[in-house]
């Protein structure tokens, strides 16, 4: 009897573990192929899995992110300028499903305040002033919530550094802030392999001007 | 042992086949999946797709695309089936054809076809007055004595403005004859215009030629302070973002006589224009979705001239004219559930004008409430419904005092009405707008009925067409009802057709109007106080067309826009003879705007012309009414905004800056001279040139507010 409640015990776990591992495994597989994603096929490819996956595990916040993550980076690539607004819209509406949710609110903020960004580059003469003030009220909240968020800190540096370079006004405030966002990223450890982990090179990119 | 090792060795099936659309052309990138699993695919060229699963049994093939309606199949995996799929277009009523008879929208979205809200500040000759920007599109007439919205041969009083859906009354700051007034709002509270040349939604009436739907800004980002020193005054205002609330406070002093005493009017004034004023701006979340939106506004203003009367032999009259105004708008709207929104709103007005005319002084005053419910949704997918009513309660007041007489004459007016419209979308490339207003009038003590009806029809993917027809009715104006309340509505029949082609950064169109204007106000002049003088027997006509084209990529950082409009009008109504001219006319409108962002110098710089066929006068030395005409009217004006540091911006701008002594028309005195005409003065611009300087600061705690957005 005890063999049999073992095997049993052991039977259950193992195919429990082994329904978590799919999981795991198929975000995974996704964010593995973002490494080499180039064109808006290869991100729609990668977005329409994270759909599947959050189709099914409704719980779970990490695949409408990724899902929403993917379809702001379609719009960045996405050449005609009149079908980016489209994927930036199915982005907010992946990121307004994680309402409710159980989320890290500073990760999906600061996604936010990336979204925002995107919309305003459709048409910065008509949209910069909404769409700059909305971004930065989405970064600034995800700071708050966590002031060690690297994406927050980077991208806010980001727009300190563009509005200093259009004003021909010092960079140094900055590129100091950039340097304390690297350092951020620097001590910054995902909880999986399936958390937001994006940001870095684009900081070091912009980094890279301030030497 | 064995039963760990026990595994059914599933046999995978292939799932394969095609993602095509109705008219047969293949979709890429769709996303085709097993429904409650993560197998599946994405479609590649020819819509081909295919992709292997364990999964068994009876199941749903999922297939998903942007802008297209989910499609969910019956499966049956014990076969290998190709399955090619149809996916139907989702009727999408934000980004689908729009109908634009009749209509300019400008707003921060995508959909912003003419104007964006920045442009009424930049624009050259405007100086941040609503109805200065607006002038320079195609519909509108130059009525440059008034700095008042003619459009399509329809007087001033035609049209009507609209804040967060809710009435606005006396939106122009007090004048009086032949003295412009501006709009009482600034450009920059709103988010979202829409200005209509005809044929509005039955949403809106009371307004014989357009509705100007002004909407406020939905949320504020930035908590700031904001200071303003101008060449007519300053301002401060002061902006407090919380979690779910946001408050902004306005405060604007201007006074004309620094501005007055160094360069030379040809009005004489007494005392320069002087006003206060103060705006308060509230939204508050109240739940989820629910938001509470507050807008209020005061003034009070003063201004004596001395105006040569020509009646009076050439002497000046002193005419004093106060004003005190208070607008207040609340509004309110909530989700109902997914496929139903709803708005209600109050709105309050309260004006008073106290003019005095060398020893005579008049008085009037206007109250206005106004409260309306809207709800609006999605009876299917391809019909939406609007439906709402209202209720306006307005009083009037007015009192005439002189040494020989005392007027006082009051009256008020309750109008309760109804309306629906509903959008049918046939495709997303054809919809139809039909709907109805009906409308109770406690002073016309009439019931009447208005049908609304439009259509847009796109014909390819850049171009449409757009069609729209209406009945129109107002309450006869203040001045007339008040000798004679039993006046009928004043009523205008619009059709209109429009066609546009939206290239990218390029638009061109071009609308045809013809109105129909019958029940007008015709009064005996010679008899000013009888009732009975005043009739609904006026009638008139407007037809021509417009055309406009504005480029924003044809030129590196440059936007211009060319808008030229045709009228042929014709009018019997007020103290006319005969069929008519009527005064406000000009047959060509020509105006060309443009802007130009210049990195090198941080600056926005920007220029305008305008000009407008000769106006009609009457001449009694003459034969004929409204023959004669005076001279083209011509105006060339300059702006510049210049970023000097991040949040310091200055703006200079001039008003016809060749000085162009632009004649509008004569006015002649009602006695002959002594060599038996009739004299005349001409009726003209306050001054040659207006110039405006302004510097304006902005504070935050936060150091990365700046201003370069608000340019």
């Amino acid at each position: 009897m005890k063999k049999t409640i073992t095997l049993f015990a052991v039977l259950l776990i193992s195919v429990a573990t082994l329904a978590q591992t799919n999981y795991e495994k198929a975000m995974i597989k996704n964010l593995q192929a973002m490494k080499d994603a180039k064109t808006v096929s290869d991100w729609q490819d990668i977005a329409n899995g994270f759909d599947r996956i959050a189709s099914t595990e409704k719980e779970e916040w990490l695949p409408s992110y990724q899902q929403a993550f993917s379809y702001v980076i379609i719009s960045s690539v996405e050449t005609d300028a009149t079908k980016r607004d489209k994927y930036l819209d199915s982005a907010q509406e992946s990121i307004d499903a994680l309402k409710g949710m159980e989320t890290d609110e500073s990760e999906v903020m600061a996604l936010q305040g990336f979204l925002h960004t995107m919309r305003m580059l459709v048409d910065p003469a008509t949209r910069g002033q909404r769409y700059s003030g909305l971004s930065m009220a989405a970064l600034g909240k995800a700071k708050k919530l966590n002031p060690e968020n690297p994406r927050a800190a980077y991208m806010l540096a980001q727009m300190a550094y563009g509005q200093a370079q259009f004003f021909g006004s010092s960079t140094d405030d900055a590129c100091n802030s950039m340097n304390e966002a690297i350092i951020k990223f620097d001590n910054f450890t995902p909880k999986s392999g399936m958390h937001p982990n994006w940001g870095r090179k684009q900081a070091e990119g912009i980094l890279k001007n301030c030497q | 042992m064995y039963f760990f090792f026990v595994l059914t060795v599933n046999a995978q099936t292939t799932i394969s086949g095609t993602v095509k659309d109705k008219k047969g052309e293949s979709i890429i990138g769709a996303n085709i999946y097993v429904k409650g699993s993560y197998d599946g695919t994405s479609s590649i060229d020819d819509g081909a797709f295919t992709f292997k699963t364990d999964i068994t049994g009876k199941q749903i093939l999922v297939v998903s695309f942007i802008g297209y309606k989910n499609n969910e199949t019956p499966i049956d995996l014990s076969k290998t089936t190709v399955y090619n799929i149809i996916l139907e277009e989702e009727i999408n009523k934000l980004t689908g054809v729009l109908i634009t008879a009749g209509s300019f929208q400008a707003g921060d979205e995508q959909r912003s076809i003419v104007m964006k809200p920045l442009d009424i500040v930049t624009t050259a000759g405007a100086t941040a007055d609503i109805s200065g920007a607006l002038n320079t599109l195609p519909g509108t007439q130059t009525v440059g004595e008034t700095g008042r919205l003619f459009v399509r041969g329809g007087e001033s009083y035609e049209a009507k403005t609209f804040v967060d859906g809710m009435q606005v009354l006396n939106e122009y700051n007090a004048t009086t004859g032949n003295i412009p007034s501006r709009n009482r709002f600034s450009p920059m509270m709103f988010t979202g215009t829409n200005f209509s040349t005809g044929g509005y939604s039955a949403e809106y009436g009371q307004a014989l030629s357009s509705a100007l739907v002004l909407n406020t800004k939905n949320e504020y980002a930035d908590t700031r302070t904001d200071l303003g020193l101008m060449s007519i005054g300053l301002d401060a205002a002061h902006t407090q973002v919380w979690d779910k609330t946001s408050l902004a406070a306005k405060v604007e002093y201007t006074n004309l006589a620094p501005y007055m005493g160094i360069v030379n009017q040809q009005f004489d004034w007494e005392k320069a224009p002087e006003s206060l004023a103060g705006t308060i701006a509230f939204r508050q979340k109240l739940s989820k979705t629910g938001i509470l939106k507050l807008f209020g506004t005061g003034s009070t203003s003063r201004f004596i001239i001395l105006k040569k009367n020509i009646d009076k032999g050439g002497a000046k009259e002193r005419v004093d004219l106060g004003n005190k105004y208070l607008y207040l708008n609340t509004s309110y709207k909530d989700i109902i559930n997914d496929k139903w929104t709803y708005k209600t709103g109050l709105s309050y007005t309260k004006n008073n004008d106290d003019i005095g005319i060398d020893n005579s002084d008049v008085d009037e005053a206007q109250e206005g409430l106004h409260a309306k419910i809207v709800f609006t949704g999605d009876v299917s997918n391809s019909i939406t419904l609007k439906l709402g009513t209202e209720y306006f309660h307005r009083e009037y007041d007015f009192g005439f005092r002189s040494t020989s007489q005392n007027v006082a004459i009051s009256f008020d007016e309750n109008i309760k009405s109804a309306f629906v419209e509903a959008n049918i979308f046939l495709s997303n490339d054809f919809v139809l707008g039909t709907g109805a207003r009906i409308e109770y009038s406690s002073l016309v003590d009439a019931l009447s009925i208005s049908p609304r009806m439009s259509l847009a029809y796109k014909t390819s993917e850049k171009s449409q067409i757009s069609m729209a027809y209406g009945k129109f009715h107002q309450t006869a104006q203040n001045q007339y009802v008040r000798v004679n309340k039993n006046l009928a509505s004043e009523k205008a029949d619009h059709y209109i057709v429009n066609y546009e082609h939206k290239g990218k950064g390029q638009v061109f169109r071009v609308e045809g109007f013809y109105k129909d204007y019958h029940s007008l106000v015709k009064f005996d002049p010679s008899l000013p106080f009888t009732p009975l003088s005043y009739t609904n027997a006026g009638d008139g006509y407007a037809k021509g067309f417009d055309m406009f084209w504005r480029d924003e990529k044809t030129l590196k950082n440059v936007e211009y826009w060319v808008s030229y409009s045709f009228l042929d009008t014709k009018r019997n109504f007020k103290d006319y003879p005969e069929l008519a001219v009527p005064k406000f006319f000009s047959k060509h409108n020509v105006s060309v705007v443009y802007k130009q962002f210049v990195s090198k110098i941080k600056s926005q710089i920007g220029w305008s012309y305008t000009y407008a066929s000769g106006r009609p006068y009457n001449n009694p030395n003459e034969a004929g009414f409204n023959k004669s005409r005076t001279p083209e009217y011509h105006n060339i004006s300059l702006n510049m905004t210049y970023l000097w540091k991040q949040n310091l911006l200055i703006h200079w701008s001039v008003q016809n800056l060749l000085g162009i002594d632009n004649v509008f028309g004569y006015q002649y005195s009602n006695q002959k001279n002594d060599n038996g005409v009739y004299d005349r003065q001409a009726v003209k611009q306050g001054a040659k040139r207006f110039i405006f300087i302004g510097v304006f600061f902005t504070f935050s705690k936060d150091k990365d507010i700046n201003q370069l957005r608000s340019i």
